[in-house]
């Protein structure tokens, strides 16, 4: 029986999959590229994940039961279905390691700095596997067990950021071209999107689909905004020194020294996100892993998945500086492809073809 | 077992669990805790010896079993060629992993000031996990002795040092005197910073002196450290360092004054004194309680009596204009002020003023007194050419353009406070 989902997992979903790489690195980057003014890339950069989401939207609604692969098969054929399948896994397995590096790298320093590689390695392989061989309910259910926990203590640690709030940030003071390179450049850290529209026919239609979409992407982005705008605020032109975001918002004051670790908060967010994260795109990898070797069940692509993830981050030719660095340059080509212009010419020709490809369908 | 297989066949968690517990459990169980192998730093001093090496010196808590309920704190100083060899001979001489998590203070001296300290900052905050929330303050001797000296203060009196700093912070700074404070006003435009000052000095200068007895010897152990104010005295000695320290800062005294050192592109300007201070503080809404000395003060209720106003409230509100291109700052200052006390003659004291005595000719002496401290502190300031009141990045912040400019005929932002006017109006409220 095929597993389905309902808008609000689906929704919570796309809810949790946005935090990813924004509430850590992304600020401190940001920064570094146009000042404060990184707080207006990121604003476009999640306006341009709403116009996706939006696009997604239309798309279901005129194709309710298809898959996102059977619908560019349907209009451009099998073999650039599964190209652009092939480079949506490529793609995807990219944004596991960035997430995982980033991850590592922040529990490496806030929680256990002696903690070698291989645990991390160990756990994380470990939770993604195995929510991945349970199917997209389980995975599902879980996010949307710990969903109210995880925005929860994130408006907490924006509550408590307010202790540490200085002075309101400096825009519009860096050069209208870094904007638009910091555009580009960071476009790795979104397109979030896609995981969706992956798993777009297991996504049931119900009531309000859009209201309730658009309400899980706003909780989020607005989260966000705050976080950047709180992190500008309280570390001003030291920004770019601070690469954990929501734990350095909370805990840099040595007012709250004597307080002990209030960054546990954030800790537990980041964990739980990571967690659930990591197991999402992995599970969108091996849909595409699927659709691109159709005749390859999901325990060989989760296999292959954790050969090629072990051997990569083993063999330490990737590590956080080296995924960040592949990020900005050649990622960002592949993320312009694969998050705008896909989607816009699937948007597109959806709506042109809308009645005739109803009929065929139905 | 049956059973048991089945189950796990159905819940492959289960096994992942059992797996975890295996490899992982035992392994967590009988490793050491972290305070065993790393010892707990909690404040650094980094100087440069006579060679021009660099010197680190650690005040740093060892946790081993014992009766009492003493902390034992100890002082470790080791040289090195740069701050990397510094930390390693730390380490070798210590036996344990040195690692700054839990520095609350960071000491440099003034002859390090002498040079650039960001690059030294800067590798200790992003290599050795420094916090950049660590306060940070100078002294005139070297950071060697002024640690010592502080370790024996906290076993004798409980005085620490990272409550004198919290205290100078909150109370006598223009800002916090933090490491982030000082690398956000290192890469301001301006790139000038005010940082705590702490001299020892020799001889009786009502400064806070360490107790003769423990110059004997024996104050290895403390109470507080960095960290905490409660507790035992000395009770023993671990006396490597403590009677070592006790001789060598017995015949100084700490001052704390509240004046601080001024520092420019990482580097010693000058020291700007409390007085000079108290005319910065004058623009500084978190500080509060400032005493205003009326002398030889002769109204229609007193004469020649010496009155002293605390501030209790007060308000600033600030204005910054372009005249003719002219940068204009104004502040109007409210202070709400009552009076504290008088030292008069006694037909003065009978009438028992209120502490809410402010007459006219009151207002005028304290405006006139208010101003002459701003006027001070602005001269030195342009003088020196430091903008630690961070007056050009207000103006940048809310007239950028007519600011930009100014900026054209001026080769560095510093110059720009030159260029401004300051119109002060003060007024006094009984409070």
């Amino acid at each position: 029986m095929k597993q389905t989902i309902s808008t609000r997992q689906c929704g919570i979903i796309m809810s949790l999959l946005l935090f990813a790489n924004k509430i850590l690195v992304l600020p401190s980057l940001l920064y570094e590229n146009s000042k404060a003014d990184g707080l207006f890339i990121l604003l476009l950069l999640l306006a341009i994940e709403f116009g996706i989401l939006m696009m997604f939207l239309k798309i279901k609604k005129v194709y309710p039961l298809l898959s996102f692969y059977d619908i560019i098969t349907l209009h451009f054929g099998k073999i650039v279905a599964k190209i652009v399948y092939f480079l949506l896994f490529l793609y995807f397995f990219f944004k596991i390691m960035l997430i995982f590096n980033i991850s590592y790298m922040y529990f490496h320093v806030q929680v256990y700095i002696d903690a070698s590689y291989y645990i991390f390695i160990f756990i994380f392989m470990l939770a993604m596997t195995t929510s991945v061989l349970r199917g997209i309910r389980p995975l599902a259910r879980g996010c949307e067990f710990f969903y109210l926990f995880i925005i929860s203590c994130l408006i907490f640690s924006l509550f408590l950021s307010v202790a540490n709030y200085k002075t309101f940030p400096l825009f519009i003071d860096s050069p209208p071209k870094n904007f638009a390179a910091g555009v580009f450049k960071y476009l790795f850290c979104f397109g979030d999107m896609m995981v969706i529209f992956v798993i777009m026919d297991k996504m049931e239609i119900e009531k309000n689909m859009v209201k309730k979409m658009i309400g899980f992407f706003c909780t989020s982005a607005v989260i966000i905004l705050i976080l950047c705008f709180m992190f500008y605020a309280a570390f001003g032109r030291t920004s770019f020194l601070y690469k954990n975001a929501i734990s350095d918002i909370i805990t840099f004051s040595y007012r709250f020294i004597d307080l002990g670790r209030l960054d546990i908060i954030s800790i537990l967010t980041v964990m739980f996100l990571s967690v659930l994260q990591l197991s999402l795109y992995c599970y969108a990898l091996t849909e595409c892993f699927m659709k691109v070797f159709s005749k390859l069940s999901r325990v060989y692509s989760i296999a292959v998945f954790d050969i090629a993830f072990f051997c990569i981050v083993v063999s330490s030719v990737v590590n956080y500086l080296e995924v960040v660095r592949i990020g900005e340059s050649a990622v960002n080509y592949l993320a312009i492809f694969l998050q705008i212009v896909v989607p816009l010419i699937i948007f597109f020709i959806s709506l042109k073809k809308r009645g005739k490809e109803d009929e065929k369908i139905y | 077992m049956k059973k048991f297989i089945n189950a796990v066949k159905h819940t492959p968690m289960l096994l992942a669990l059992i797996f975890i517990l295996l490899f992982f459990f035992p392994s967590a169980i009988t490793s050491p805790p972290e305070s065993v192998s790393n010892p707990i730093v909690t404040a650094v001093g980094i100087d440069r010896n006579d060679e021009k090496q660099f010197e680190v010196t650690l005040l740093t808590f060892l946790s081993y079993p014992n009766q009492s309920y003493a902390e034992s704190y100890e002082v470790y100083t080791c040289t090195g060629e740069n701050l990397s060899e510094a930390l390693t001979k730390a380490a070798l001489q210590i036996g344990k992993s040195v690692s700054l998590f839990h520095v609350h203070t960071a000491v440099v001296s003034e002859k390090l000031l002498e040079e650039d300290i960001t690059p030294a900052l800067d590798y200790l905050v992003r290599v050795e996990s420094l916090p950049q929330s660590c306060l940070l303050l100078a002294t005139n001797v070297k950071t060697k002795e002024f640690i010592e000296f502080i370790k024996e203060l906290n076993s004798q009196s409980d005085i620490n040092l990272e409550e004198l700093s919290f205290y100078n912070s909150n109370y006598i700074s223009w800002e916090d005197t933090t490491i982030d404070a000082y690398l956000q006003d290192y890469y301001s435009p301006c790139r000038s910073f005010m940082m705590s000052y702490f001299p020892l000095v020799e001889g009786d200068i009502n400064g806070i002196p360490l107790e003769s007895s423990s110059s004997g010897g024996g104050g290895g152990s403390q109470s507080g450290g960095g960290a905490s104010s409660g507790g035992e005295g000395s009770e023993k000695g671990s006396a490597q360092s403590g009677s070592k320290s006790a001789s060598q800062g017995g015949e100084k005294e700490l001052v704390n004054d509240g004046s601080e050192l001024i520092i420019k592109d990482g580097k010693k300007v000058s020291i700007l004194t409390r007085e000079l201070l108290r005319g910065v503080n004058w623009f500084n809404p978190k500080t509060i309680g400032a005493e205003l000395v009326l002398t030889d003060f002769t109204d229609e209720n007193f004469s020649n009596a010496e009155l002293v106003y605390r501030v209790n409230r007060k308000q600033i509100i600030t204005n910054l204009e372009y005249e003719n291109g002219v940068p204009i700052y104004n502040a109007n200052l409210k202070l709400y002020v009552s009076l504290v006390e008088m030292n008069s003659n006694k037909d003065d004291l009978k009438k028992k003023h209120k502490d809410s005595y402010v007459s006219e000719k009151v207002r005028e002496e304290i405006e006139e007194n208010v101003k002459q401290d701003i006027m001070l502190v602005l001269e030195k300031l342009k003088s020196e050419n430091v903008d630690i009141l961070q007056i050009y990045d207000s103006f940048y912040r809310w007239k950028r353009n007519e600011t930009k400019k100014i900026m054209k005929n001026l080769n560095d932002p510093s110059d720009f406070l030159k260029e401004v006017v300051f119109r002060f109006n003060v007024s006094i409220y009984p409070n």
